[in-house]
């Protein structure tokens, strides 16, 4: 069977041929209105349907949400709409009295939506279909005292005041007598390492209001914080969000850098850094630019305040001695640190050749200088050697020449 | 009927200016109680001039197609697609991209596809998508029994979404990434999937795109069709 199926060409039509720019919108006076429920809440609006596709077709108009079934659309049907012809509807809300005791308190939101219909043509696959929505959302209000918080502050300079904000809102049917808040701000450690409060306010039903309380930073070093605020509220507490910030900015220095490099090869560039931040920077590398010639830095991480060595290669083969303009910009997060200076190209180091010995060069000329004195020896001993055979030879035909004469 | 005399004409001439200054006066006084203005001065009020701008929440398409083409899986494997030009364990008999029998809208060669979503409105949208079909009934839709367990194990259909523009939507609120994709959940309506948290309406950044990405298991055949249904609503954020 897989065999079989290796060769059955699968065709993909995931998004196939459309004939024409898909589009629609909606248009009205608001397109999320937020209101309040109060007992016979009516709201009317009108709406228009923004038909930009270029080609005739029915745009479906649905409701989702909870409250849907208040709400009534008139007309109700769009078939054959033409392009341009930008058709108009009206929505009606109308709640009943009582309802805040049916539903559930908090935001319920209703969605009224037109489509298209006709997402391709050609009969090649289908394609992609847009729809747009407006919404409408409508707030019960919870029973007795409903307090919610969220806590805000901007990154500051070093050693200036950080500004906390936090916007409180009463969703209850009960107003509140008293509001204030206590903020704790704690280091990247989770060390607690400072606190500040704000002013005591009363916050009527359905009403939002501003707490604000302004920190030193005196002491504090840069680096990330994250604070969090308790917020009291007639004998109840609750705590909000945890609102990150920055105290000075991410900053690296470029304490120094290699000055000279000799001319004809591909020297190490060291650039020494120091980070002025009190967490760890991650991927941090330089771009360094001498002359016209560019090279890049491997990347690397830097603990809060650490002094480093990032090390680089640059080729200076090809390049004539003298002094060039160079560029080194450090770059870590979003920043950038840029250092304009110069490096010398100096003349190309001479290379020495010195005689290296090691035990096997040592075995060797040992073993050469035995052979070359068992040479001589031997050479010295053959001479002699034949020297004397040649005198007893002599020797022997003298003394058998007087053998003859004497015969 | 006799000449005028120039005496007479000078007497008609002062009784003119007396009644038009006099007349004049007079209006300027009852004017002035009626505004409240000092005497003998140009009167003026003010206007109020109420514009209410409708609120558009169109989107368009003029990127629409994402054509695979066709092709085999490479046999033992299965084939990984991505829109955005990777093919692996796939022999395509068709060109990649575009659909060679296609010659409109998107029909030129190039490395990548994708959708692209238009903010034609005046607020910011949040986008969002949804299909009917998850990777199971997408790819697997024509298998039964153990062919089809297969398949359903390994089929993947996933999406990612990328600012078309620089800053046209927060990084924060686009979805998925090239090397983390989302699944399409299917069902339907509900769930929507985030495209873009907040897509910007003015020109130069008002387009997101949205790649897509499958694993297509040996044992799929067929042609396969689906359906991807983009929302647009005034997003929450329109700093």
């Amino acid at each position: 069977m897989k065999g079989y199926l290796r060769y059955v060409i699968i065709t993909l039509f995931l998004l196939s041929v459309i004939p024409a720019v898909s589009a629609i919108g909606l248009a009205a006076r608001s397109m999320w209105v937020k209101m309040d429920y109060v007992p016979n809440l009516e709201f009317t609006q009108t709406y228009q349907i923004i038909t930009t596709s270029d080609y005739t077709q029915d745009y479906t108009l649905y409701v989702t949400g909870g409250l849907g079934q208040y709400i009534t659309i008139e007309p109700d049907q769009f078939k054959d709409i033409v392009p341009g012809s930008d058709p108009y509807f009206t929505v009606s809300l109308k709640l009943p009295e009582g309802l805040d005791k049916e539903v559930s308190p908090g935001i319920h939101q209703i969605r009224i939506g037109v489509k298209e219909t006709v997402s391709s043509s050609g009969g090649k696959g289908i394609g992609l279909l847009t729809s747009s929505e407006a919404i409408i959302d409508v707030r019960f209000l919870y029973p007795g005292k409903y307090l919610t918080a969220k806590l805000n502050v901007k990154d500051v300079e070093v050693n200036k005041p950080a500004n906390f904000k936090i916007n409180v809102y009463n969703g209850g049917k009960e107003d509140i007598n008293s509001v204030r808040a206590k903020i704790e701000v704690y280091d990247s450690n989770g060390n607690k390492v400072a606190m500040a409060y704000t002013e005591e306010k009363s916050l009527k039903s359905n009403a939002e209001d501003t707490l604000h309380a302004q920190l030193s930073t005196e002491g504090l070093k840069s680096g990330e914080y994250k604070a969090v605020a308790t917020v009291y509220y007639d004998m109840k507490e609750l705590k909000t969000n945890e609102a990150k910030f920055k105290i000075g900015s991410l900053e690296i220095w470029i304490i120094d850098y290699t000055k000279e490099v000799p001319a004809g090869k591909i020297n190490p560039f060291d650039i020494e850094i120091e980070s002025r931040w009190n967490n760890q920077i991650q991927n941090v590398y330089a771009i360094v630019t001498i002359g016209r010639r560019t090279f890049q830095t491997p990347s690397t991480n830097i603990a809060p305040w650490e002094k480093k060595t990032i090390t680089g290669y640059f080729d200076a083969t090809n390049m004539g001695v003298g002094e060039y303009d160079a560029e080194i910009i450090l770059y870590f997060g979003d920043n950038t640190a840029k250092e304009l200076g110069k490096v010398t190209i100096t003349k190309p180091e001479e290379v020495m050749l010195m005689p290296v010995i090691t035990p096997t060069t040592t075995l060797l000329v040992i073993i050469i200088i035995l052979l070359v004195i068992a040479d001589i020896i031997y050479l010295v001993y053959s001479k002699k050697h034949k020297t004397y055979k040649e005198e007893l030879e002599m020797l022997k035909m003298q003394m058998k020449t007087k053998q003859r004469k004497g015969k | 009927m006799g000449e005028v005399s120039n005496k007479s004409l000078a007497t008609l001439l002062v009784v003119a200016i007396v009644v038009s200054l006099g007349g004049t006066f007079i209006s300027l006084n009852r004017l002035s109680s009626l505004g409240r203005v000092p005497l003998i001065t140009g009167f003026q009020t003010t206007g109020e001039v109420n514009v209410s701008i409708t609120e558009v929440t169109t989107i368009s398409a003029p990127e629409a197609i994402i054509w695979f083409g066709e092709g085999t899986v490479a046999a033992g494997t299965d084939a990984e697609l991505w829109s955005n030009g990777t093919k692996i364990n796939w022999n395509n008999a068709s060109s990649w991209m575009p659909d060679p029998a296609y010659t409109g809208e998107g029909s030129e060669n190039k490395s990548e596809d994708f959708i692209v979503i238009e903010n034609t409105g005046n607020v910011h949208l949040n986008i969002s998508v949804y299909t009917e079909k998850n990777a199971s009934e997408y790819l697997c839709d024509n298998l039964a029994g153990p062919t089809f367990v297969a398949c359903d194990t390994v089929a993947e259909y996933k999406y990612w979404s990328l600012e078309n523009e620089t800053g046209s939507c927060d990084s924060d609120h686009v979805e998925g990434t090239v090397g983390s994709p989302t699944s399409f959940i299917g069902n339907g309506t509900q769930p929507r999937q985030q495209v873009c948290g907040s897509l910007r309406s003015a020109a130069e950044n008002d387009t997101v795109r949205l790649y897509v990405y499958l694993k297509i298991p040996e044992e799929v055949t067929g042609s396969k069709t689906d359906t991807l249904t983009f929302n647009s609503a005034k997003s929450g954020a329109q700093d």
